[in-house]
C-alpha cells in the first residue's frame, strides 16, 4: 500500500495559493473593515474607513479619509482625516511588530458634517458634570416684582432714622446730666435762707452815727461770706445755664439737619447705591457651564477612547509574566523573554500632522509632529511629544507642546499651550433662554498650563477676550432683566479662568469671570434706575418715617429749652439779692 | 449527526486499513485540540492530506475534539503557563524568543503550547487506541451490526444520498 497520495499534496498548495489569492484581493478591504469595526467598539460610535491600500513589499500603509462619528452629535464628526501616508518597517514585521518609522497625517479637521448619521452605542456617554461648579441659582423672575425695589429700601438702614435715635438719645443723656447738676443749685428753700440772712444784717444797721458805723463793722465779715456764697451759686447756674444754652443749640441744629436727612437719603441711595444680588457671583457657571462642560466631554471621550489601549499599553510594558489575568477562551496570554535586541511591540516614530482647526468663529491651518508613541516606553527612554503650530486666517497663532511619560506607572503629562490676538468671529456662548448669549466678533489671547503625575493634577486656563461685541437676548422682558441686558451688552472686554486641582482625593474646581462683575454692576445700576423712577414714592415714604420718628423729639426738644427758662429765673433771683 | 454516524459506520465497515483510520483520528485530534490559527497546524493538513490518513475521520475526529477543547482551555492555560515559566526550559524558550520564525508558532502562548503538548503526548496513545477499536469493531461488531434491520435499512443508497443532501453529514 502506498503511504502518500501526490493529489493531497496538490490540494494542500492548492488551498494556499487561494488564501493568498484572497488575501492579495481582499486583504485591504478586510483591513478597513476591521479598523471600522475595532474603532467604533473602541470609541463607542461609528467609525469610517475610505480606502486602504497596504503594500507590503514597500512597507507602505495609505488610509483615505478616517471618519469618527461625535457621539453626542451623530450628525458630525469628532474628527475626520483626510490621509494617512505611513511607512511601515518590513524587518519588524517579520518581528511582529509595527514600527511605523514616518507617518503623514493630513487633512485633520473636527466637527465636519456627516453625509449620514453616525451610529452611537447605546448606553450613552459618560459626563463630567463634576467638573464645572454647580449652576448658579440666579432668579430672573424675581426681579420681575414691581415692588422689589421699595422692597429693598425697607431692607435698607437709612441714616436719617438713625440721626433721630442718635438726637434722642443725646437729649436724653443731657438731660440726666442737667438733673445731676440741679442738685448742686441753691433750692428755694436755700435762696429764702440768704434773704433772712440778709435782713438780720440788716437789722442789727439801722442806728445813727458812730452806733451804725460799730454794728456795720461788726457785720462785714458775715456780709462778705454771704455775699461769697450767692456769687458761687450765681456761678454755678451760669456754667449750667451756658452748657444748657450751648446743647439747646446744637440739638436744634441737629433737629434742622435731621429734617432735611429723608431727602438727602434719597439721593445718597440714588447715587452710592450699594446692594449685593445673590446668585451674580456664580452666574458665568450657569451660563457657560453646560457649554464648556459639553466641550469639555468631548475632550474626556477621546481620552476615554484612548484609555483602554493606554491600559493595554501599561500591562504589556510591565512585563509581568505572574500576574494573573484570567485569559479569554482560546486566547491564554503571552509570556514574554528577554531579547537580544529589546523594541517595542509598537512604535510611531514620527507623525507629521496638518490640518484645518475651526472654533468659535476663528479658523486657521495648523502644523505639528507627534513623536515616539509607544506601548513599551521604558524601551525607547522617551516620552510621547507633541508640537503643534497653528496660525488664523484673520490673524492670530497658537502653540501647543505636551508630553506624556508613560515611563513611570503614573503617566507624567505636561502641557503648555498659548493663543495670541486671535480674532474670533460669531460664536454662541449660551443658548439659554434666560439668558442667549452671542459673541459675534472678539480677539482672543489664552494661555492653558496643566500637569499630572502621581501625587495629584493640576490645569490652569485663562482666557481674555477684548474688542468684543457681544449680542444679548433674554425672553424676559421685565425692566430690570432688560436693562441688565443692555449693560452685559456694552462689555467689551472679558475674563474668563479654570482652574482645576486634585490632589489625592481631594478636588478643586474654580470658574471664574468678570462677567460676573458686569453682571453685578449691571443688577445694581438696573435696581437703581428703578428707584430714580419712584423717586417721588420713596422721598414721601421716608418723609412720612422720619416726621413720624421726629415727633417726640421736637417735645423733647422744648422741654430742654425750658430748663434755660428756669435757671434764669433763679439767675435774676440771686442778682436781685446782690443789689 | 446521523449523517455523521452513517460515514463513520461506512468508513469502519469499508477496505480501509485500521493505520490510516487511526491515524486520521489522532490527527483531527491534533488539529482540533489545538488553537486552529497556528502555524504547526499547517504542517498537520499538509501531513493529513499527503499521506494517506483517513480524511472522513480527520474531519470527524477535528471537529468532535474542537469541542473537548473548549472544555479543556484552563487545563491548557495552566499546562502552558507552568511549562513557559519553567526556569530549566527557560534557555530554551529565550533561544527561540529571539527566532523570528518562531515567534510566528506563537509558542510563548499559553493555551498554544499548553494544548500542542497534551496534543502531542496524547498522538500515540490515541493512534494505537483507534487502531485497536477498529479492529475491535472489525472483528467482533461489525459482522453482528450489519444483520440488523437498521443497518440493512440505513446501508441503502437512497437513504444515505438522502441524510447527505439534507447536510446530516459533517
Amino acid at each position: 500500500m502506498k503511504w502518500l497520495r501526490w493529489q493531497g499534496l496538490v490540494g494542500f498548495f492548492a488551498v494556499i495559493a487561494l488564501i493568498a489569492l484572497l488575501w492579495w484581493w481582499l486583504a485591504d478591504w478586510w483591513i478597513a473593515r476591521t479598523i471600522e469595526r475595532v474603532g467604533s467598539d473602541t470609541v463607542g460610535a461609528e467609525v469610517n474607513v475610505g480606502q486602504v491600500d497596504l503594500r507590503l513589499q514597500q512597507g507602505q500603509f495609505v488610509l483615505d479619509r478616517l471618519q469618527v462619528t461625535n457621539a453626542s452629535q451623530p450628525e458630525r464628526n469628532l474628527i475626520e482625516i483626510g490621509q494617512i501616508d505611513a511607512r511601515i518597517n518590513t524587518e519588524q514585521l517579520l518581528w511582529r511588530r509595527v514600527h511605523i518609522e514616518d507617518m503623514q497625517i493630513n487633512g485633520i479637521q473636527f466637527n465636519t458634517m456627516r453625509q449620514s448619521k453616525g451610529w452611537v452605542a447605546e448606553g450613552g456617554r459618560k459626563g463630567i458634570a463634576g467638573l464645572v461648579p454647580e449652576i448658579a441659582n440666579f432668579d430672573f423672575a424675581a426681579l420681575g416684582d414691581s415692588d422689589s425695589a421699595m422692597a429693598l429700601l425697607d431692607s435698607l438702614k437709612l441714616e436719617s432714622l438713625q440721626s433721630v435715635q442718635a438726637l434722642q438719645n443725646d437729649i436724653q443723656q443731657a438731660r440726666e446730666q442737667f438733673e445731676q447738676k440741679r442738685e448742686q443749685l441753691p433750692d428755694e428753700a436755700k435762696i429764702e435762707s440768704y434773704q433772712q440772712r440778709f435782713k438780720k444784717l440788716k437789722e442789727g444797721s439801722d442806728g445813727k452815727g458812730l452806733e451804725r458805723g460799730l454794728a456795720l463793722l461788726g457785720k462785714g465779715k458775715e456780709l462778705d461770706q454771704l455775699r461769697k456764697e450767692i456769687k458761687a451759686d450765681l456761678n454755678t447756674i451760669r456754667a449750667l445755664r451756658d452748657q444748657v444754652q450751648q446743647n439747646y443749640k446744637q440739638f436744634k441744629n441737629r433737629y434742622q439737619e435731621i429734617k432735611a436727612a429723608p431727602a438727602k437719603d434719597v439721593d445718597r441711595m440714588l447715587n452710592n447705591f450699594s446692594f449685593d444680588v445673590p446668585g451674580t457671583d456664580r452666574l458665568i457657571s450657569g451660563v457657560l457651564g453646560p457649554t464648556l462642560e459639553g466641550q469639555l466631554n468631548d475632550g474626556l471621550q477621546l481620552y476615554q477612547s484612548a484609555e483602554p489601549w493606554i491600559n493595554k499599553a501599561r500591562v504589556v510594558a510591565g512585563q509581568d509574566p505572574d500576574a494573573p489575568p484570567p485569559p479569554a477562551r482560546a486566547e491564554g496570554i503571552n509570556v514574554h523573554y528577554p531579547e537580544r535586541d529589546p523594541q517595542p511591540e509598537f512604535w510611531l516614530k514620527k507623525a507629521s500632522l496638518n490640518g484645518l482647526l475651526e472654533w468659535a468663529g476663528w479658523q486657521g491651518d495648523f502644523s505639528g509632529q507627534l513623536t515616539d508613541v509607544t506601548d513599551q516606553p521604558q524601551l525607547v527612554g522617551k516620552p510621547i511629544a507633541l508640537n503643534l503650530k497653528g496660525t488664523g486666517k484673520a490673524g492670530g497663532a497658537f502653540n501647543l507642546d505636551a508630553t506624556i511619560d508613560t515611563i513611570p506607572a503614573a503617566p507624567a503629562i505636561d502641557v503648555n499651550a498659548e493663543l495670541d490676538g486671535s480674532k474670533l468671529g460669531s460664536y454662541t456662548l449660551s443658548r439659554d433662554p434666560q439668558l442667549a448669549l452671542i459673541s459675534q466678533s472678539a480677539t482672543l489671547n489664552a494661555q492653558l498650563s496643566g500637569s499630572s503625575d502621581d501625587s495629584g493634577a493640576h490645569m490652569n486656563l485663562a482666557m481674555r477676550f477684548r474688542d468684543l461685541t457681544l449680542n444679548v437676548q433674554s425672553n424676559n422682558d421685565n425692566d430690570i432683566v432688560q436693562t441688565i441686558i443692555s449693560e452685559i451688552g456694552k462689555t467689551d472686554a472679558l475674563d474668563i479662568s479654570l482652574n482645576y486641582q486634585r490632589q489625592g482625593e481631594e478636588v478643586m474646581r474654580r470658574l471664574k469671570s468678570s462677567l460676573d462683575d458686569i453682571v453685578k454692576r449691571a443688577v445694581r445700576s438696573a435696581l437703581k434706575q428703578e428707584l430714580s423712577k419712584q423717586t417721588e414714592k420713596v422721598r414721601a415714604k421716608l418723609m412720612a418715617q422720619a416726621s413720624e420718628a421726629l415727633a417726640p423729639i421736637d417735645d423733647a426738644l422744648q422741654q430742654f429749652g425750658g430748663l434755660e427758662t428756669l435757671l434764669a429765673d433763679k439767675e435774676k433771683l440771686l442778682e436781685g439779692l446782690l443789689k | 449527526m446521523l449523517g455523521t454516524l452513517i460515514k463513520i459506520l461506512k468508513v469502519l465497515n469499508s477496505e480501509t486499513g485500521p493505520w490510516q483510520l487511526a491515524f486520521g483520528v489522532s490527527l483531527g485530534m491534533l488539529l482540533g485540540l489545538t488553537p486552529l490559527l497556528s502555524l504547526h497546524n499547517l504542517i498537520v493538513v499538509l501531513m493529513a492530506l499527503w499521506c494517506r490518513v483517513n480524511l472522513s475521520l480527520f474531519f470527524v475526529s477535528f471537529g468532535l475534539f474542537s469541542a473537548i477543547a473548549y472544555l479543556l482551555d484552563p487545563v491548557f492555560h495552566q499546562t502552558g503557563y507552568a511549562v513557559l515559566n519553567s526556569n530549566a526550559l527557560l534557555p530554551l524558550w529565550t533561544d527561540w524568543y529571539n527566532d523570528a520564525f518562531l515567534r510566528w508558532t506563537r509558542f510563548n502562548n499559553t493555551v498554544v503550547i499548553g494544548s500542542l503538548l497534551i496534543a502531542l503526548l496524547a498522538l500515540l496513545p490515541m493512534t494505537l487506541l483507534a487502531r485497536f477499536g477498529v479492529r475491535y469493531y472489525r472483528q467482533h461488531w461489525q459482522a453482528k451490526l450489519e444483520k440488523t434491520p437498521l443497518m440493512k435499512w440505513l446501508q441503502t443508497t437512497r437513504v444515505t444520498e438522502a441524510f447527505t443532501r439534507l447536510g446530516g453529514s459533517s
